[in-house]
């Protein structure tokens, strides 16, 4: 408990710091947001009177505390380019909340993949004694790692798209019209994303399982009398596991933040997108609230698998 | 005498990593015609330089090293072993009483009770309280470590022992202590131990016989004080004097 709330503590600092640090980073970025908004043709006195009506003319630390007030509320401001109504700019919140929950189905369901088959793969490759098998799968993820993400989607769009016509390119369905149509369209994506993924930690675990075996205690474990599936699965396991958890929460932030390619070539309105379109915009105040997030999701990532670590491996307690 | 284990005309091989995948894997002999005897509630040391294949000789007996020729029988329980190295050797991620239970379960003991009893026990004979029965290697020292090593081999009750450098690893006050525990246990269980080393003064004080090993070959079998009065061979002659 005392390790949690430690760990808690150095987490909320984390992200103090990372607030500071893109609240300035947008201060320093040429441009007047009042400018921006009403456009070239404005007068004077009309960018004056919008830089005062949004706080720009307050002195920095109060502009900051302004601003982390309106974070912490769901107040992120409001987009310079998209518009609610003719005359009403959107809020950044509204939009992100948006594109939030296709990225994070994605994430979710490759997350899944990458656990489900590169868990048993890894201990398949790391438990065998086949030398041919070995040989086939690194040949196989040495492949697979490989190809990069936006080929791997074209060859799964053009494969099940196309000739199997498991799916409709392109045909993305909102989630709100019809959820297992949402999910049976993300899987493809996820699939997209998970398969690199799955090679890598599959050969993670695959190491870490070969080390493992090589220790003393795994020849204690034999000469006890335990036999080589006993070893692998009740020894050696949970040890070789270690490692991989951190890997795995390493990839977890990664694809939290988004997987812009992959959005990109399924035509996924996820915020890899958003952010392409922000930047390409000079949309700043998406761009700083999606660098907000992205840092967040990933710093909040590696919070967990702290957490989780303390529970698989007993000897992170004295240190 | 009653004997509790006779190896005869032993060969032991190692596959040896082959060139290609498609080459036949080899066979690399490394124990050469060993013969020797273990009489019941004697101390056996084996001694030789490393790579000589003393190890590879103790894991051919317990079984865990396939390829071999010649034969070995032990008329007991299934020997154990106790490692040198007592901080590799545990299973980092089990508890003690976890790693004490094992050898039980593996012998087929079912009731928990029964086994949480015999792991009390064992633990009370090595010098450890039962508040131990929960606690991880990571949390022991190097001689508790090694007393959890002493109890795992001798938790399923075997008759013959065979201890691989049980005092190398450890502080010289250390060892005397674990040295002291060994002839205890040995005296209150009736065990027969095999004392592998290549420390000779630590041999010639504890074994009632001495084999002497070189490059997988046997040179000399005998008692120790014999032995170390009146050696044969050149060889042992030089590891005494050295």
């Amino acid at each position: 408990m005392k390790y949690i709330i430690k760990k808690l503590l150095t987490l909320i600092l984390t992200l103090f710091f990372i607030s500071v640090l893109v609240f300035l980073i947008f201060q320093v970025i040429p441009g007047d947001p009042a400018l921006s908004i009403l456009g070239t043709e404005a007068t004077d006195e009309q960018v004056e009177a919008l830089r005062e009506q949004l706080g720009l003319n307050d002195p920095m630390p109060k502009r900051y505390f302004n601003w982390l007030t309106g974070v912490l509320t769901g107040d992120l401001g409001k987009s310079y380019r998209y518009q609610e109504s003719l005359n009403e700019q959107m809020a950044v919140s509204r939009l992100i909340a948006g594109k939030l929950p296709v990225t994070l189905t994605l994430a979710g369901l490759s997350l899944l993949l990458i656990i489900i088959f590169s868990i048993p793969i890894g201990i398949l490759w790391g438990g065998t004694k086949s030398r041919a098998l070995d040989g086939v799968l690194n040949v196989l993820s040495q492949f697979t790692m490989s190809v990069p993400s936006f080929f791997l989607g074209i060859i799964i769009i053009y494969v099940f798209g196309l000739i199997m016509r498991w799916f409709t390119p392109g045909g993305y369905v909102s989630y709100r019209e019809d959820f297992w149509g949402y999910i049976r369209y993300m899987l493809f994506p996820a699939i997209t994303v998970a398969v690199p993924k799955v090679a890598m930690t599959a050969k993670f675990l695959r190491n870490s399982i070969i080390t493992q075996l090589k220790s003393d205690y795994v020849r204690t474990a034999y000469s006890k009398g335990a036999r080589r599936f006993r070893v692998l699965f009740v020894h050696v396991l949970k040890n070789a596991m270690i490692p991989v958890v951190t890997f795995i929460g390493i990839i977890a932030a990664e694809i939290a933040a988004g997987s812009i390619v992959v959005e990109q070539v399924f035509g996924l309105p996820g915020i890899g997108r958003l952010l392409v379109s922000s930047i390409s915009t000079r949309d700043y105040p998406v761009v700083q609230a999606l660098m907000l997030y992205i840092v967040s999701a990933v710093v909040i990532v590696y919070f967990v698998v702290d957490i989780l670590y303390r529970y698989i491996d007993p000897r992170v307690e004295e240190q | 005498m009653v004997k509790i284990l006779e190896v005869k005309n032993l060969n032991v091989y190692y596959k040896a990593k082959s060139k290609s995948i498609f080459a036949r894997p080899e066979r690399k002999q490394v124990l050469f015609d060993v013969s020797f005897d273990v009489n019941e509630g004697e101390i056996f040391g084996i001694v030789g330089e490393s790579g000589c294949g003393k190890s590879t000789l103790s894991k051919t007996i317990l079984g865990m090293n396939p390829l071999y020729d010649g034969s070995i029988v032990h008329n007991s329980v299934k020997p154990q072993m106790i490692f040198q190295d007592p901080y590799s050797s545990l299973n980092p991620a089990w508890t003690i009483g976890r790693i004490l239970s094992e050898p039980l379960l593996l012998s087929g003991m079912k009731d928990k009770a029964e086994v949480k009893a015999a792991v009390y026990d064992m633990l009370g004979r090595v010098g450890l309280d039962e508040s131990y029965y929960g606690r991880y290697p990571s949390q022991l020292s190097g001689g508790q470590r090694q007393r959890v090593s002493i109890a795992t081999a001798l938790i399923a009750r075997p008759k013959l022992v065979i201890a691989d450098e049980p005092l190398s690893a450890l502080d010289v006050t250390i060892q005397a202590q674990i040295m002291e525990l060994l002839m205890e246990l040995k005296k209150d269980l009736g065990l027969t131990y095999i004392f592998i080393s290549h420390d000779i003064d630590v041999v010639y004080q504890l074994c009632d016989r001495i084999m002497v090993m070189k490059d997988g070959r046997v040179v000399e079998i005998g008692e120790t004080i014999e032995l170390f009065e009146n050696p044969e061979n050149a060889y042992t002659r030089q590891l005494i004097d050295a």
